[in-house]
């Protein structure tokens, strides 16, 4: 069922798509243009068509959002909540983290735009995250005026986003901090920090599997430890640079999928052995040498 | 504390609902239910503050916080005033620091002080005084917070690594146009916040007639502000593109002040000033003890005073009045520019007439509240004078310091406006009553101060004395009226950082304050001091715009 607010915004769009074929053919845009939204053939005055269809399609957007959220629909809210009644709404009495993580990515994006591409797209991630948590809640607080109610159909709509979604950031985030460590370290060095932390997180994990009893908060500082060492290590990983690689590949490559030999000992030679900041990586075989 | 009539209790103010699967009875999800608090806050009082959509939290957050910034922008006005009035010889500061810190104080003052307070005020008071249980998103108005303040200390950064207008660091520069833009869009959403539950949340039977002055002044200020201010993020988006790419159309840092100098001068600096009018409104029939009259024409002068107040126009140049050097397109001798500043003190003095006479017809009580409203006044009455002789072509006061002068009274009446604010609403802001004889000299040491500062300033501008805190730039003969303007700033900073020692004392003070101490008109009143949570425990209906006033509201307020 289309609901009310669904109806407005599609209102909207419509009147905005008109108003933009109007324009167009006021500004001697070509039938073409108009239909084909630009693709082949002029659309007249182009700020004015942009804008307009720019707002025809954000309004189509939010319809089919309120449509699909079926907002205020309290027969959806109690489908989805999995209950057959519910308490009146009130207004939200609720604590929400997302405003103010809202907030904090804004900032992260103003200062990434300034000084770190890499800090800007993780404001862009963040905020996005924002707004989806807090679009989410703030639908699931007008559902009823129960707060546990409220938290309880949130959780129904999100957790099954959040676990593989936190599952995801979790593991790429791991990856890219751990790369960065492996990647700023010698060869050697590299094998000798993954070995202890192997062991460590080993030794770690045997300590929690033997001890049942072990209290949470050991764990949480336990993981908070590693997670901040990782974090550490990967912005410093990141602000010493990677170290220096050979691409032997590009130089008398024969075709057949093996460098040239002459080629190689050549760099060998001149960028000597025993560096340990050194290595030489054969990208035909994917073979490090150091 | 006994309802009076015309205010009657009603019925729910939730409309019953018509679906037959909403009952009142919690649904069986598994957990527990029927719980009508907060859920489990498990992050203790910083998780409370951090992740809270109450309003009356957040405003008295974005009250001190404003508080914070104008202390911060006073001190820099006070080291630039020093400046102006040392000897030629003699500086105190670097001249590289100079356009800095001008644009620094001007900016801040409406930045960081003056949007802020009132949004602070607002949140505190607007729902109160509509009879709303909470204002309109809530969560957003948080969002607003903490953008406004993670932005405001990005646009502090940004001058202290060298960068904003006038600063040789361009990355200091990029992030004081960024951090410029995120303060502006928070208080933006704040306004939208305000503006929404004036419009969309008001109780049963107030129409937009029957709203009180101080939250009318709100809508109409923050319509102003929604309107205005997003060219002043359109002017930065260009500036930073231009400055971060190529700086082809806007050169060296130099130009960024005067591109965005309409948004401190007139006539957009009245939209700063509009809420005085309505503080004004509100507190003077309280302490006149008479019903206010000719509540649609004070409504009217309100609404007038913001129209009058919408300068974007002006955007396109400067009058050339600031620190700009030339000004071809500027807007000096632009008709509507000059009528604006002209009529803007019609509606002022429409406002302080009508709080006159309903004084003359009444039995004034004096305290803090109407000595600050007062003197709030009658420095905004001044400020608006002053911009209208700015105009008169003549008279050449572009340049000066003239215009600097109206800006420190306009932001003076402002400062004795928030005083006066805060010591009418502090039982319902921090559940407490403010000492009254502190507060009628601190308002008349922040107005006095104010007063000299502008008028010297004034004077300074009459003597042709231009608008430039560089030295060698103090023309001959004027010096005593820089340093009066200096000991003025400096009486201003005085008065702010007593006032804020006052508030303190006052909250540590463990006293039974009473839910109306003054005999309250409007529905604030109506409610416990603090207010509890959802403000009233019934949806209050109101049948004119002083629902609680009565001829014996002096009794009444012993109650």
């Amino acid at each position: 069922m289309i609901t009310l607010g669904a109806k407005l915004y599609f209102g909207i769009a419509a009147f905005a798509l008109v108003a933009a074929a109007v324009l167009g053919f006021a500004t001697d845009a070509s039938v073409l243009g108009i239909l084909s939204f630009g693709w082949s053939g002029p659309i007249g005055d182009q700020l004015g068509y942009t804008v307009l269809l720019g707002l025809a399609l954000a309004s189509f957007f939010m319809g089919v959002v309120t449509t699909a959220f079926r907002d205020a629909d309290a027969t959806a809210v109690t489908q989805v909540a999995g209950t057959e009644t519910l308490p009146a709404p009130t207004p939200p009495a609720g604590l929400s983290p997302w405003p103010v993580v809202a907030a904090f990515s804004v900032a992260l994006l103003v200062i990434g735009l300034v000084v770190q591409p890499l800090l800007f797209g993780l404001g862009v991630l963040l905020v996005l995250i924002s707004a989806l948590e807090w679009t989410a809640t703030a639908w699931a607080d007008r559902a009823t005026g129960d707060p546990v109610a409220n938290l309880a159909i949130r959780n129904r709509l999100m957790v099954p986003v959040e676990i593989p979604g936190a599952a995801l950031l979790g593991i790429a985030t791991f990856v890219f901090f751990a790369s960065r460590v492996l990647l700023s370290l010698s060869k050697w060095g590299s094998i000798a920090v993954f070995a202890v932390a192997a062991i460590a997180i080993i030794a770690v994990a045997s300590l929690i599997a033997t001890r049942p009893a072990t209290s949470r908060s050991v764990i949480t500082a336990v993981l908070l430890v590693g997670g901040v060492s990782l974090l550490a290590g990967g912005i410093v990983g990141i602000s010493a640079g990677e170290r220096d690689f050979h691409q032997l590949g590009e130089h008398g490559d024969d075709g057949t999928g093996h460098a040239d030999d002459a080629a190689d000992e050549q760099i060998e030679t001149e960028t000597g052995s025993g560096s340990d900041n050194d290595a030489v990586t054969d990208t035909t075989d994917g073979d490090t040498e150091g | 504390m006994a309802i009076r009539p015309p205010l009657t209790s009603t019925v729910d103010p939730v409309e019953a609902p018509t679906p037959m699967t909403i009952t009142e009875t919690a649904p069986d999800t598994g957990t527990t239910t029927g719980s009508a608090g907060s859920p489990q806050n498990e992050f203790g009082e910083l998780g409370s503050v951090l992740g809270t959509g109450d309003h009356a939290r957040i405003g008295r957050m974005f009250l001190g916080g404003s508080f914070i910034g104008l202390v911060a922008a006073l001190v820099v006005g006070l080291l630039l005033d020093i400046e102006r009035s040392s000897a030629d010889s003699v500086s105190l500061l670097d001249n590289d620091m100079l356009l800095q810190m001008v644009s620094a104080h001007r900016m801040g003052l409406v930045l960081l002080f003056a949007l802020p307070a009132l949004l602070g005020l607002a949140f505190l008071v607007v729902p109160l005084q509509v009879g709303a249980s909470t204002v309109a998103f809530g969560r957003a108005a948080a969002m607003s917070l903490w953008t406004w303040a993670l932005g405001s200390a990005l646009w502090i950064a940004g001058y202290l690594v060298g960068g904003g207008p006038g600063g040789s660091d361009l990355r200091g520069t990029d992030l004081w146009l960024l951090a410029s833009i995120m303060v502006i869009a928070s208080l933006l959403v704040a306004s939208a916040c305000v503006v929404t539950t004036v419009l969309g949340l008001r109780t049963r039977g107030m129409t937009l007639g029957r709203v009180p002055l101080f939250s009318f002044s709100m809508l109409v200020a923050g319509s102003i502000w929604l309107l205005t201010l997003p060219v002043a993020i359109a002017n930065l988006v260009l500036i930073y593109i231009d400055h971060r790419y190529a700086q082809a159309l806007f050169g060296a840092n130099e130009q960024i002040l005067p591109q965005l100098g309409w948004v401190v001068g007139q006539p957009q600096i009245y939209a700063i000033a509009i809420p005085v009018l309505g503080i004004a409104g509100d507190i003077i029939p309280v302490f006149a003890q008479a019903r206010q009259r000719f509540y649609g024409v004070s409504l009217a002068a309100i609404g007038v005073f913001g129209a009058l107040s919408i300068g974007a126009f002006a955007q396109t140049g400067m009058p050339g009045r600031t620190i700009s050097e030339g000004d071809p397109l500027g807007i000096a001798g632009d008709p509507l520019y000059i009528g604006m500043a002209v009529l803007a003190i019609l509606p002022v003095l429409m406002v302080l007439a009508l709080g006159a006479d309903t004084m003359r017809g009444g039995r004034l009580k004096f305290g803090a509240p109407i000595a600050g409203a007062l003197l709030s006044g009658l420095v905004l009455l001044g400020a608006t004078v002053a911009g209208a002789v700015d105009v008169v072509e003549p008279l050449d006061l572009f340049g000066t310091t003239w215009a600097l002068g109206q800006f420190q009274l306009t932001v003076g009446a402002l400062i004795v406006g928030v005083v006066a604010g805060i010591w009418f609403w502090a039982p319902k802001i921090y559940g407490r009553t403010l000492a009254s004889g502190p507060g009628q000299v601190l308002s008349a040491i922040v107005a006095l101060g104010s007063l000299l500062s502008g008028a010297a300033l004034l004077a300074a501008g009459a003597l042709d004395q231009p608008d430039s805190p560089a030295p060698g730039a103090v023309r001959d003969g004027v010096e005593a009226l820089d340093l009066v303007a200096a000991a003025g700033a400096a009486l201003v900073l005085l008065g702010v950082v007593a006032v804020i020692a006052a508030v303190f004392q006052a909250r540590n003070r463990d006293d039974d304050t009473p839910d109306d101490p003054w005999g309250g008109h409007t529905l604030e009143w109506a409610t416990a001091s603090p207010p509890v949570r959802g403000n009233f425990a019934e949806a209050p209906e109101v049948l004119d715009e002083r629902p609680l006033f009565t001829p014996n509201a002096e009794e009444d307020a012993q109650l």
